[in-house]
């Protein structure tokens, strides 16, 4: 028995591909699927990457292409779900690698499961001056900042930003999620941190716990 | 010539083909993948050791044509710079087959490793780059300068500097660098071994890096350390270094930590993009000596199977074909004076000195989180091993290494380590493991005894 739309629209994020989940998602629509339905199966399809990566079974290219795919069935799904049924984001997420780090892949890693799990994810890159990560907490009003340094003389910035935070009147207006090589769940509780990122899916488990 | 050849390649990482750093990314695995399929290259599980030496020859060529048809993506330009098979060829013919390094007594030579580990290998003792603490520093550099078996040693990174946390791109910084090796230097004249070479010293900034140099510190008879990036990548910062250290004709080592599980793939991928950042290395950055420790995406660490299988490929294929000096880097997950550590160590030693593998740098342990958990002891641990396995084959070599996995894989895979202690943990003040961590390094050497190993004492 052929497989429905979305098991297909499931199968082809899996299989990360761009192509087939823009066809797919393109056919629901013509055909007035339920495109939040869709959209349901894509997410569950990235949390399953998401799982998989974790268990060293696949590796970081494959997650950027499924998510790619996600991404790409999303352009289209989206626009076609009822503003009021659209699933709420849980809210903005800024991610970046601190002034002086060149480091980013594990924050694009988090960064891509984040966005996945359903936060509007704003992603400064690398070598991110403080000054920016500051603006944009009083631009973008996230719910979470979060900074990643690999080297113990980048993550001194993770300290100093929360400072800045404290200055500006803005601290208890936003939560702070600090990870990367260098950094520890000590050095994340003396610098007041609210969160620590250990790994990519701990990092989502805790923007989660960070938002309720 | 090298400097002629070094600003040609500074022109072409400015004038190169336009490119999007994702689609480099993405155009780096898909073609390691084709590599892969194309040249035959397999990671087998049960076969931690590669000892199909066809494959490793297959390797070079699937590492070769890598970076020949990939080239080097320049990050702050956008671009990709390329080097044609006669440069090259005639950068390859410049690099020495082996080279000295040190003062006095300390002086020692690096390179001239054939390979299955017929000859001794030199080990680095050091913290390796990971976090150390100024009240320790001194200390803790101490410990492995104080051991026989140490020739070289790579100095950690200060955490503060005059009690201040150090931030890149300031003074603090620089002075940091500085302090690192006067510091080392201070270990070296307690030891009563001043003229031992230092390794390193690298920050973020290349101001700070070059700093590190002066009679108190860096000197021309030293290794110099430049980190291109993940993976196949340069920036004007990595090119400052290298501008820096051919002016002051200082020897070069290109250290690079193919990430696996990363933008390389799998074992295969890694593997081969390690082969193609030697290339890189000994053309690009003008080393004398490339050094490489592959770390897992997700342990964290260079001693699991897969990349115990990747570093050993990846040598194999080096010291087949290049007679130049190659170094590798053991990144441990756990830390000292637990058993895991042993192992890990073990492990990763064997494999890098049956592989050819001339220096050995041991160790950064604990993922290089913890501040001030790094000892002697595992540079000690690693000379001993690496002696011990001198004239073993491939084969044997594999063996061995599937039964030291079984003692610390599951663990290791799981992320359930056991406590690491710190320095002040496991070692006095004047430089010696206490008996808690010896006893735990005698029970676990048992293992090789299993082996007919018998000389790791």
């Amino acid at each position: 028995m052929e497989k429905s739309l979305y098991d297909q629209l499931y199968d082809a994020i899996m299989r990360q591909d761009v192509e087939a989940a823009t066809n797919i998602a393109k056919k629901i629509i013509e055909i007035k699927g339920d495109a939040a339905e869709a959209l349901k199966k894509a997410s569950e399809a990235m949390s399953r990457i998401g799982e998989m990566f974790d268990a060293g079974q696949i590796f970081l290219p494959e997650v950027v292409l499924a998510a790619d795919a996600m991404k790409a069935a999303a352009a289209i799904l989206t626009p076609a779900i009822p503003v009021e049924k659209r699933k709420e984001k849980l809210g903005k997420y800024v991610i970046g690698t601190v002034e002086g780090d060149v480091h980013d892949i594990g924050k694009g890693i988090v960064a891509t499961l984040l966005e996945a799990a359903g936060f509007e994810v704003i992603d400064l890159g690398r070598d991110v001056p403080l000054t920016l990560f500051l603006e944009k907490v009083k631009t973008e009003k996230p719910v979470i900042v979060g900074l990643s340094a690999l080297m113990t003389v980048t993550m001194v910035g993770q300290k100093i930003f929360i400072e800045m935070l404290k200055k500006e009147g803005l601290r208890d207006k936003v939560k702070v999620m600090v990870g990367g090589g260098a950094t520890t769940g000590t050095w994340a509780e003396e610098i007041g941190a609210d969160a620590w990122g250990e790994d990519a899916p701990s990092a989502v488990k805790k923007a989660f716990e960070l938002i309720k | 010539m090298r400097l002629d050849f070094f600003w040609d390649l500074w022109e072409r990482s400015k004038t190169g083909e336009e490119i999007t750093e994702k689609e480099f990314d993405m155009k780096l695995f898909k073609k390691t993948m084709e590599l892969k399929k194309d040249f035959g290259i397999n990671f087998n599980l049960n076969s931690p050791v590669l000892t199909d030496r066809t494959m490793a020859k297959d390797l070079y060529q699937a590492g070769l044509t890598l970076f020949l048809e990939l080239g080097t993506y320049c990050r702050d330009t956008g671009r990709i710079l390329k080097i044609t098979e006669e440069e090259l060829k005639e950068c390859l013919k410049r690099v020495p087959y082996k080279i000295e390094l040190g003062d006095g007594n300390e002086r020692i030579t690096v390179g001239g490793n054939p390979l299955e580990g017929k000859k001794h290998v030199v080990i680095a003792g050091g913290p390796c780059a990971c976090p150390v603490s100024e009240d320790l520093f001194v200390e803790i550099m101490y410990s492995y300068a104080k051991e026989d078996g140490v020739k070289a040693i790579y100095p950690g990174l200060l955490t503060t500097f005059k009690g201040k946390n150090i931030q890149t791109r300031t003074l603090l910084e620089i002075a940091a660098a500085r302090e690192e090796a006067s510091l080392t230097r201070k270990a070296l004249i307690k030891a009563g071994r001043p003229g031992m070479p230092i390794i390193g010293i690298v920050h973020p900034s290349a101001e700070a890096s070059n700093f590190a140099d002066g009679k108190d510190g860096l000197r021309p008879t030293d290794l110099h350390e430049i980190d291109p990036l993940n993976e196949l990548k340069v920036d004007v910062e990595t090119f400052k270094r290298i501008y820096y250290c051919i002016r002051n004709d200082y020897f070069i080592t290109s250290m690079v930590c193919p990430i696996l599980g990363g933008f390389a793939g799998g074992p295969e991928g890694t593997a081969m993009v390690a082969v193609a950042e030697a290339l890189q290395g000994f053309t690009l950055i003008n080393a004398h000596v490339f050094s490489f420790g592959i770390t897992h995406i997700n342990t964290r660490s260079g001693t699991d199977r897969a990349s115990l299988w990747a570093s050993g490929a990846a040598l194999l294929a080096l010291k087949n074909v290049l007679p130049a000096p190659v170094g590798s880097l053991i990144w441990a997950a756990a830390g000292p004076c637990t058993d895991i550590i042993c192992y890990e160590i073990m492990a990763k030693t064997i494999v890098d000195t049956v592989c050819g593998a001339d220096l050995i740098m041991s160790a950064g342990s604990t993922g290089g989180k913890l501040t001030n958990h790094y000892t002697g002891m595992e540079a000690r641990m690693a000379y001993l091993t690496s002696k011990a396995s001198v004239g073993m084959t491939l084969e044997y070599a594999n063996d061995v290494i599937k039964e030291l996995l079984k003692l610390y894989e599951e663990k290791l895979l799981r992320g359930n380590l056991p406590r690491s202690k710190s320095f002040n943990e496991c070692y006095t003040s004047d430089g010696f493991p206490s008996r808690e961590y010896v006893e735990i390094w005698d029970e676990c050497k048992k293992i090789l005894v299993k082996f007919g190993i018998e000389n790791i004492s």
